[in-house]
């Protein structure tokens, strides 16, 4: 048990790195210093700039999430199946790859509102997804009280389904938010300085000691808000949660004359989320093969994908074991403080926890600097939540009860492990370690800062082609990053859809 | 099949007594119903028994072999206890086979020792290749009890397994283990919050409150002699009747009547609810009967609950009360219908 005990707190010890960074060296240099640092015009250009981006963009979202997910599970609207699968599509499109779809086609998408619409398109799944399945997990008979008591349905869609869906909405919106302030891939190719890309920039040419830190200070406590936020939600959600197998079918709701208008607007929606990135891709791939086809530079950088990609699932799966073991079947403060810490990290953008690792390195541990091994550390930190979740859900089939039987039965704590727990979580272990492989295949911040030298992944090729604006060379790199993020997209809705 | 002993059984959490002083014998191959409310200690108990928790003070034995207390500890791996958890708490990755076989070495896990458990609990042989998930609620207890059955252990724990099933589905599968237990000629020790379950199925009713066992007896006589006014309501309706007692009768307001119990002096008179009958309001002339009239009736069919006020006799303070009167669901009266009450045969008494 204290085995679980120690090996959490050491997750949790490195999960921290990053913010312990970001106050160190906050600490260090110094209030006079950290005023001028902050207070000038450059940093209120930045602050309007991505606080702006971030509410333009979950407004957005948040109501076209709402709008068509109700679309999609209330209403007759044509082919909702195909459009539904649809709908989610852009999940399996990274955003700078999307980015790149855009402004390749129309260099005029830049700036304040092409970032706008090029994220909103990218991002509104995340909103839609759970607010699809708050919205078919729903009792009806509430609305169906609300009706009987007279209320008109556009009323009753007010006062009784809204509400029930408040934590799906706000939580999804969060989540686009932390998305935005980690954006850094889009951002970039769109031109549109905010935080993260100012903080590579100043990382990459002038290396100011404090400037990028500092920056990345202000990042963390917006991200800060944003998670606090998200706490609130995930706290009070375990109320609004419904009873398992509430399967019952709504009439949905006809719209007659607007039925095939509305499909229409629908279908419009689509061709820019999902019709654009594909053509795009597919215009390109036929421009590029014409000129280069490099299949052994793609094939190295996809081995190195893979590999480093294999090493990150299996070391976050690894250390999310304890951190859920913990959580279920310890419990008590440390449990809370373990778990909380972990999720702190998840919330800091990459930008934030490659800065902080390579200063970190350099600093205390030289001879990781520029490691692989430093690399994957940063990718548990980004992507341990996503297998503690897994992990998390797999222990809870797994019930102290079942020890407790394999005990009476005379099963020694090692064959009780061998033969119920392991086999009951093996199938989440795996799930929590696909979703990381393929995070860790589609991630670039991260990787830009710290892969070893000579060491490139599909996601670093891609980049330095795409920012050399060789569009058709970037186009294969695209198009694997779009092929392995597909999988995980099927995890992902599968997740939801087993949460509402 | 052992004997099981409790003696002088103590297990605090905190500043909570759960289990106080516990002294129970539950005799081989017989079944023992710890009955009590939610929050009685029973549950503790049960782990105490299993040894999922060590006992503060006091010691358990299966006859002469101590398993905890004078510094001995048998840990659950090596008690060979049977434990049949609520829910029965099946292994959702096995089979119904690869469940019942799970705690018989490989040798032991034959075909034919698999059917022979699943013939104890009467299930038939081509369930063994079924999931739990595809097995009714009863059918799974019947699995978890072929399970804990397989290694044939000393004693089995059964841990409320019948409160998650539906009324109907309850009785049989209660039955239905029952017989199994029998067959076997297993020690069994059944927690239940149910006085009709522990009454109909048990050899042996300990009754729980706040920790403490208040009395072990048969289910006839935890029934026509319950230690105190509590049990005697908690196994069954009764009316309490505040009484002083002398020479083979009682003054109560109910009037005179015959007990055959030695208590003297003020006395709690125990009045079950099939014990009286209602008369005619014209035949209730007699020294053993009152009036009362119909406050409420309660139709069940085959019989009915009558809630009666009734106009006290003698020189009891209170004038009037309240009865509960079980009758035949042939000839119920309706609310406000004034009747005549009589008691039949002599009636509990308790020294208060």
């Amino acid at each position: 048990m204290s085995v679980a005990r120690v090996a959490g707190l050491v997750v949790a010890a490195l999960t921290l790195v990053p913010l312990g960074y970001v106050v160190a060296s906050a600490i260090s240099t110094g209030p006079v210093e950290a005023y001028h640092l902050l207070v000038r015009p450059r940093i209120g250009e930045l602050l309007w700039n991505t606080v702006s981006l971030a509410v333009a963009t979950m407004a957005t979202t948040a109501v076209l999430g709402v709008a068509l997910g109700f679309l999609v599970v209330r209403t007759d609207v044509v082919g909702s199946r195909w459009v539904h699968a649809l709908l989610v599509a852009p999940l399996a499109v990274p955003a700078f790859v999307n980015s790149y779809a855009w402004i390749s086609l129309n260099s005029s998408v830049v700036g304040f509102w092409g970032s706008w619409l090029v994220i909103s398109l990218s991002y509104y799944p995340l909103v839609y997804l759970p607010v699809v399945a708050s919205l078919r997990g729903l009792d009806p008979a509430l609305e169906e009280t609300a009706w009987a008591l007279g209320h008109s349905r556009t009323r009753s869609f007010f006062s009784t389904v809204l509400p029930q869906l408040r934590p799906a909405l706000l939580g999804g919106t969060l989540l686009v938010g932390l998305h935005l302030l980690a954006e850094f891939g889009a951002l970039q190719l769109l031109r549109f300085p905010t935080f993260t890309t100012a903080i590579y920039d100043q990382y990459g040419s002038t290396y100011n000691g404090s400037a990028a830190p500092m920056m990345a200070g202000v990042l963390v406590l917006l991200c800060l808000a944003l998670l606090l936020g998200e706490l609130r939600l995930r706290g009070r959600r375990r109320f609004a949660r419904l009873g398992a197998g509430v399967a019952r079918q709504f009439e949905p709701v006809r719209l007659g004359a607007l039925r095939w208008p509305t499909t229409l607007a629908v279908v419009g929606l689509i061709a820019l989320a999902v019709g654009v990135p594909t053509y795009s891709l597919l215009h390109w791939l036929r421009v590029g093969s014409s000129t280069e086809f490099p299949l052994d530079e793609i094939g190295a950088a996809a081995g190195s994908t893979v590999a480093l990609a294999a090493a990150g699932a299996v070391a976050a799966t690894l250390c999310a074991l304890p951190v859920a073991w913990l959580a279920v079947r310890i419990r008590g403060p440390w449990a809370t403080v373990v778990e909380r810490s972990t999720y702190l990290a998840n919330a800091l953008p990459g930008i934030v926890v490659g800065l902080a690792l390579v200063t970190v390195s350099l600093r205390v541990v030289p001879a990781t600097y520029q490691t692989a091994g430093l690399l994957v550390a940063a990718y548990v930190i980004l992507f341990l939540p996503r297998a503690t979740v897994s992990v998390r859900a797999g222990l809870e089939q797994a019930p102290v009860v079942l020890d407790d039987v394999a005990a009476t039965l005379g099963q020694s704590r090692t064959a009780v492990l061998r033969r119920v727990t392991l086999p009951l979580i093996a199938p989440s272990l795996g799930a929590g370690a696909a979703l990381v492989f393929l995070a860790v295949a589609t991630e670039l911040t991260a990787t830009l800062m710290l892969s070893p030298i000579g060491t490139s992944t599909l996601a670093t090729e891609f980049w330095s082609a795409s920012s050399d604006v060789r569009y058709g060379a970037a186009a294969p790199y695209a198009l694997l990053l779009v092929l392995i993020s597909i999988p995980a997209t099927w995890l992902l809705i599968r997740e939801r859809r087993l949460e509402p | 099949m052992s004997t099981l002993h409790l003696r002088g059984l103590s297990k605090s959490f905190g500043t909570v007594e759960a289990v106080k002083d516990v002294t129970l014998t539950v005799p081989g191959g017989s079944l023992t119903a710890v009955l009590g409310p939610s929050g009685c200690g029973k549950t503790t108990l049960l782990r105490l028994i299993a040894g999922f928790l060590r006992p503060d003070a006091g010691e358990i034995a299966f006859e002469e072999r101590v398993v905890a207390g004078q510094g001995q500890w048998v840990t659950p791996q090596h008690r060979k206890v049977g434990y049949l958890p609520q829910e029965g708490a099946l292994f959702p990755h096995l089979d119904v086979a690869a469940n019942v076989g799970f705690g018989l070495s490989r040798e032991e896990r034959t075909p034919a020792r698999i059917a022979e458990l699943l013939d104890l609990v009467e299930l038939p042989h081509a369930m063994a290749s079924r999931q739990p998930h595809e097995l009714s609620g009863g059918q799974q207890q019947r699995v978890s009890l072929a399970r804990a059955m397989a290694p044939q252990p000393h004693l089995i724990l059964l841990d409320e397994p019948f409160s998650a099933l539906d009324t109907a589905l309850r009785e049989s599968t209660g039955r239905a283990v029952v017989r199994a237990l029998r067959a076997a000629g297993a020690t069994a020790l059944l927690i239940t919050h149910d006085q009709n379950e522990a009454m109909s199925l048990a050899d042996q009713v300990a009754t729980m409150r706040a920790g403490r066992l208040v009395q072990a007896a048969t289910p006839h006589e935890t029934y026509t002699h319950p230690v105190d006014a509590e049990v005697a309501q908690f196994v069954g309706g009764a009316n309490i009747l505040l009484g002083t007692a002398g020479q083979g009768v009682v003054e109560c307001s109910l009037g005179t009547l015959p007990t055959d119990g030695p208590a003297t002096g003020p006395v709690q008179v125990v009045i079950r609810p099939e014990q009286i009958e209602l008369l005619p309001l014209d035949a209730a002339t007699g020294p053993d009967s009152v009036r009362a009239s119909v406050l409420e009736v309660s139709y069940y069919g085959h019989d009915a609950s009558v809630r009666l006020s009734y106009a006290s006799r003698g020189a009891d303070p209170v004038t009037s009360g309240e009865l509960v009167v079980r009758v035949n669901g042939t000839d119920v009266p309706r609310a406000g219908d004034q009747v005549g009450v009589r008691l039949r045969g002599p009636v509990l008494t308790l020294q208060s």
